[in-house]
C-alpha cells in the first residue's frame, strides 16, 4: 500500500518537474559537437597515423645505424684501405726523419724530401 | 524522450558506431544530445560550459566505443556516467565555481513560439523548482535531477551512482518528502 503511494508520488513529482524539460541546448551547439564529432574521426586518424610513424621511426632508425656500421666494419677490414692505411703511416715516419732527407734550397727552403732511405 | 528504454534502434546505432560508422554514431548524438545537456547544466548551470562539456561527453563515448558493452547498462546511462565525472572533474579544478542562480539562466529557455506570458509563466516555474532543488544535498539533487527530470528507473540510477536501489529509494523519498513542503510553501498546487 505504501508503494503505491510512493509511485502515485512520483508521477506527480515527473509532472511537476516537467517544465524543466523546457531547458535545452541551442541549435548552433548542436550543430558544432556534430561537426566536431565527424573532424574527431580525421583527428583520431591523424592521431594514428602519427602514433604509428613515432612507433616506427625508432625501429627504422635503428636498422639503418645497424646497417652502416656493418658496411663500416667491413670497409675497415678492406685490403685496400689497409694498404692506404700503411702508406699514410709510413708517410708520417718519413716527415719524423725528414730531417735528414730534406733537400732545401740555399736560402733554407724545403723544395723537396728524399724519398729514398737508402741514400 | 523516454529515457528508461533503450530501444532496438539504438542497440544497433551503437552496434554500428562500434564498427566505426560516424554517421550512426551522430544519430546517437541527436537522439541524447539534449538530455545529457540538459543533466550537465542542471549541474553547472552555465549555458556555455555545460555545452562544451556535454560535446565532450560525446568525443569521449566515440573515443571509447570499442570498449562499451552493454551488459545491463544501456548507452543512455553510459553517457551519463561518462557526463557524471566530466562535471565531477570540473568542479575539481575550478573549486571556486559558484553554482549560478535560476534567474540567470532564464533567458535559455525562452521559447518562439509562447506568448511573452507563457514563458514568464514557464520561467517562473523553472525558478521555484530549480531553488527547490537547491536546498536538497547533492546526492538527493543528482537522484531527483535523475528520476523526475530523465524519468530514469531506480535500477539505472544504481548502476550510474553505484549505490544499491533501496538506498536509492530511501534517498528520494527523503528529498521529495523535502521537496513537498518547500513547493507548497511556493504555492504549488500539484502534489495534493
Amino acid at each position: 500500500m505504501e508503494k503505491l503511494d510512493w509511485d502515485k508520488e512520483e508521477q506527480k513529482f515527473k509532472e511537476i518537474f516537467s517544465p524543466i524539460l523546457a531547458i535545452n541546448p541551442e541549435q548552433v551547439a548542436m550543430r558544432r559537437g556534430r561537426q566536431q564529432i565527424f573532424s574527431y574521426s580525421r583527428y583520431s586518424y591523424n592521431n594514428w597515423f602519427t602514433f604509428s610513424w613515432l612507433q616506427v621511426t625508432p625501429v627504422v632508425t635503428f636498422a639503418v645505424l645497424v646497417l652502416l656500421v656493418g658496411v663500416g666494419s667491413r670497409i675497415n677490414e678492406d685490403p685496400i684501405t689497409e694498404v692506404y692505411a700503411m702508406e699514410t703511416e709510413s708517410a708520417l715516419i718519413y716527415e719524423d726523419i725528414s730531417d735528414a732527407q730534406m733537400q732545401v734550397d740555399e736560402e733554407g727552403e724545403i723544395i723537396g724530401l728524399d724519398w729514398d732511405l737508402d741514400a | 524522450m523516454p529515457e528508461a528504454t533503450f530501444s532496438q534502434a539504438s542497440s544497433q546505432l551503437v552496434a554500428r558506431s562500434k564498427a566505426g560508422d560516424r554517421e550512426a554514431f551522430a544519430k546517437l548524438y541527436d537522439e541524447y544530445f539534449a538530455v545529457i545537456y540538459r543533466f550537465v547544466f542542471l549541474k553547472l548551470r552555465h549555458k556555455e560550459t555545460s555545452e562544451d562539456i556535454a560535446q565532450n561527453v560525446f568525443l569521449k563515448a566515440l573515443s571509447a566505443i570499442g570498449t562499451f558493452e552493454e551488459r545491463g547498462l544501456p548507452f543512455s546511462s553510459w553517457l551519463y556516467k561518462i557526463a557524471r565525472n566530466l562535471c565531477l572533474d570540473y568542479f575539481k579544478k575550478k573549486s571556486d565555481v559558484v553554482v549560478a542562480e535560476p534567474e540567470i539562466f532564464f533567458p535559455n529557455i525562452a521559447d518562439e513560439k509562447m506568448t511573452a506570458e507563457e514563458s514568464f509563466d514557464l520561467q517562473e516555474r523553472v525558478g521555484r523548482l530549480l531553488r527547490a532543488i537547491d536546498s536538497l544535498s547533492d546526492e538527493q539533487k543528482e537522484i531527483v535531477i535523475m528520476r523526475f527530470v530523465q524519468e530514469l528507473s531506480y535500477e539505472e540510477i544504481s548502476k550510474i551512482l553505484d549505490k544499491s536501489e533501496e538506498s536509492l529509494r530511501a534517498q528520494n523519498y527523503r528529498a521529495m518528502k523535502k521537496l513537498k513542503i518547500i513547493l507548497k510553501e511556493h504555492g504549488e498546487t500539484g502534489l495534493g
